[in-house]
Formats: C-alpha cells, sequence, structure tokens
C-alpha cells in the first residue's frame, strides 16, 4: 500500500526520527539527510551539499532547538552529504562531535570544519547517547569508500545505510515501491565494486533485526527488507572487468 | 541462446525502475517497439539497432543517467551472449 506523505515538511519515519530531505524533481539521484531526536540531545546524519542547506535547515529546524544537535554522523567524506557541515556549525553554535571513520576523518577535515572527530573505529564502533541510547555502526569497507560504514539505531531498528541500497530514480518516493530494486541495481552496479565486497556486507546486515533501511540516495525501505538485502548480496557489480585490456 | 530481444527486455525492466513504467513504455513506442504492460518486447524480430535506437531515445528524453543504469548489466549480459553493443552502450 502506498504511504501518503507530505515531503514538503518533515518527516517522521520512525518514533523520534525524521527524514529532513525534499524532493527534488530534477534530479534523478535523490540525497537523504536525516534526524535522530534523543531527549535533550539530536543527531543529524549525513547533513548534504551546500546547495541544499537552506532546504534541509528549514526542515532541521521545524523539528529540534539547533543547539540540541550534539553530533553529526558523516558516513564518508563526499560533499553531498558533507560540504553543509560547517554551515550548521555556525548555526549550532556550540561544540559538536562528527562521527565518521578515521580514514573518512582525514579527508572530511578538508571542509574546515571547527568540530572535534568522534572515530567509530576507535571507540568500539558505538555511541550511547546521554538517555542510554545505543548507535551501533557496521563497517562496510570499500562500498564505495575504504572507510565506510553504516549506523544501526537499536531503540527504532532503523538502519542508515549511506550509499547502500541507494538508487537512481526519477520516480522518486520517500517509500520504495514496486520497481525499487531494479532503480537500486542501477545504482549499486556503477559505485560498488564487486560482488564479493557487497555480499560479504550484506551477510552482516542479515543479522540484524531491520524494520526500516534509510539510505542517502534513493527510497526509504520499509517493507520486503530480506528480499532487498538479498538482490545485493546476488548482485554482480562493478565494471572493471569491462576495461581489462 | 539468448539474444537482442533479452537485451531489451532487460532495459526495459531496469528502466521501470530508474523512470517508472508510464515514462518507460512511452519511450519503447516513440523507439518503434511494441511491448506488453510488463516490458515483454511483442516485436517478431529485433537487432542491435533497435536496441541502440531504444538507448538514444532514453538518452535524449532522460539524459545519461538512464544510460548507465543499464551499461554495466548489459555488458554483462552481451559478453555473456556474444553479442555486440550499439556504440552508446560501450
Amino acid at each position: 500500500m502506498a504511504h501518503d506523505v507530505d515531503t514538503s515538511k518533515a518527516v517522521e519515519i520512525a518514533e523520534g526520527v525524521y527524514w529532513v530531505g525534499f524532493h527534488d524533481e530534477a534530479a534523478g539521484f535523490h540525497c537523504n539527510p536525516y534526524l535522530i531526536l534523543d531527549g535533550e540531545e539530536a543527531v543529524l546524519i549525513d547533513p548534504g551539499s551546500v546547495p541544499h542547506y537552506p532546504l534541509v535547515l528549514n526542515k532541521v529546524v521545524s523539528v529540534v532547538e539547533l543547539p540540541k544537535i550534539r553530533y553529526i554522523i558523516a558516513h564518508h567524506q563526499d560533499p553531498d552529504l558533507c560540504a553543509a557541515i560547517p554551515k550548521f556549525e555556525e548555526v549550532i553554535n556550540r561544540p559538536t562531535s562528527v562521527v565518521t571513520h578515521t580514514r573518512a576523518a582525514v579527508l572530511i577535515a578538508h571542509y574546515g570544519l571547527k568540530s572535534d572527530f568522534y572515530h567509530v573505529d576507535r571507540e568500539g564502533w558505538q555511541l550511547t547517547l546521554k538517555s542510554g541510547r545505543r548507535l551501533r555502526f557496521i563497517f562496510t569497507p570499500y562500498l564505495h569508500f575504504p572507510g565506510a560504514f553504516v549506523t544501526y539505531d537499536e531503540k527504532t531498528k532503523t538502519l542508515f545505510t549511506s550509499d547502500l541500497f541507494g538508487a537512481f530514480s526519477f520516480d522518486w518516493h520517500l517509500y520504495a515501491g514496486e520497481y525499487y530494486i531494479e532503480a537500486m541495481k542501477a545504482f549499486h552496479e556503477n559505485y560498488m565494486p564487486s560482488r564479493e565486497i557487497l555480499a560479504s556486507a550484506m551477510r552482516k546486515l542479515k543479522k540484524l533485526d531491520i524494520k526500516l533501511i534509510a539510505p542517502q540516495h534513493g527510497s526509504l525501505i520499509d517493507k520486503n527488507i530480506l528480499e532487498h538485502i538479498e538482490a545485493l548480496e546476488n548482485l554482480e557489480c562493478g565494471d572493471y572487468r569491462f576495461y581489462e585490456e | 541462446m539468448a539474444g537482442y530481444k533479452e537485451l531489451i527486455e532487460a532495459v526495459l525492466k531496469r528502466e521501470m525502475g530508474i523512470l517508472g513504467p508510464e515514462k518507460t513504455l512511452a519511450v519503447a513506442k516513440e523507439a518503434g517497439l511494441k511491448t506488453t504492460e510488463k516490458g515483454e518486447v511483442l516485436n517478431y524480430t529485433v537487432n542491435k539497432e533497435d536496441l541502440g535506437r531504444l538507448m538514444e531515445k532514453f538518452n535524449e528524453k532522460y539524459g545519461l543517467v538512464t544510460v548507465i543504469g543499464c551499461k554495466v548489466a548489459l555488458m554483462r549480459m552481451a559478453r555473456e551472449y556474444n553479442l555486440e553493443l550499439p556504440a552508446i552502450l560501450q
């Protein structure tokens, strides 16, 4: 059944978890920032690019007072998810930590951040908020960056997957529909390096109890989760073999 | 032995994900293909030129993402079936 969602506003996708993106009608490659509200703390996830900043900020302030944002998770260093971090730092106007992998941090530093880094690989692959809520980080190396990881919110069983489960789509809906697996394959075949590496990550994710997959590109997956994981587990991807000679 | 019909059907299936069924089938029709609403090709014979014309139409109307989104899968199928791809997919 289709979701009836007003994407002109921030959308609560799980208890206290918000999609704060926008419907970019011209794009075939949507970007999805998210926000977790947890009492007096908030976590902003993959906040986005400079051109998207005013639209994302507008959604963020509609659900949280900016100084509550204590952490910004950056799943890797690409500008479509990181470039707006310095702008958010200015308006948050209090110390924040950028949560990322060491391999990404050395590159994210070039955006000129003021925040400290919280290195997931040096902190036991988890972050515990003041309330006791735990975010777990699962390493997904080379998908598509050597320091790539995904974030699992134990409370809502939401998996924030960065580029994994993303899609090319001009027929965008906030929630994935009947043809989403094909759109997802189109993206992964081009951006992920090999079946072996992708399948290895999917085997890890299969062990989690997931209610919702929230990718940085494409649509949210709230139905047939296992079918979507297995579609990627079995996907032949990476085109290096076609350019060997 | 699979042929260009299978390649074209793979393209249509993929584009239904990227563009949605309505736009995909409209482009197929413009490229001279007869299809079912599920994207099965009804033309008696199709060839490399038909595949090339279809991809050119997708590129012209919706841009390179529609070509990139099919390219890896089509390269793999073409290698498996020993078929030559049109220039836009090479």
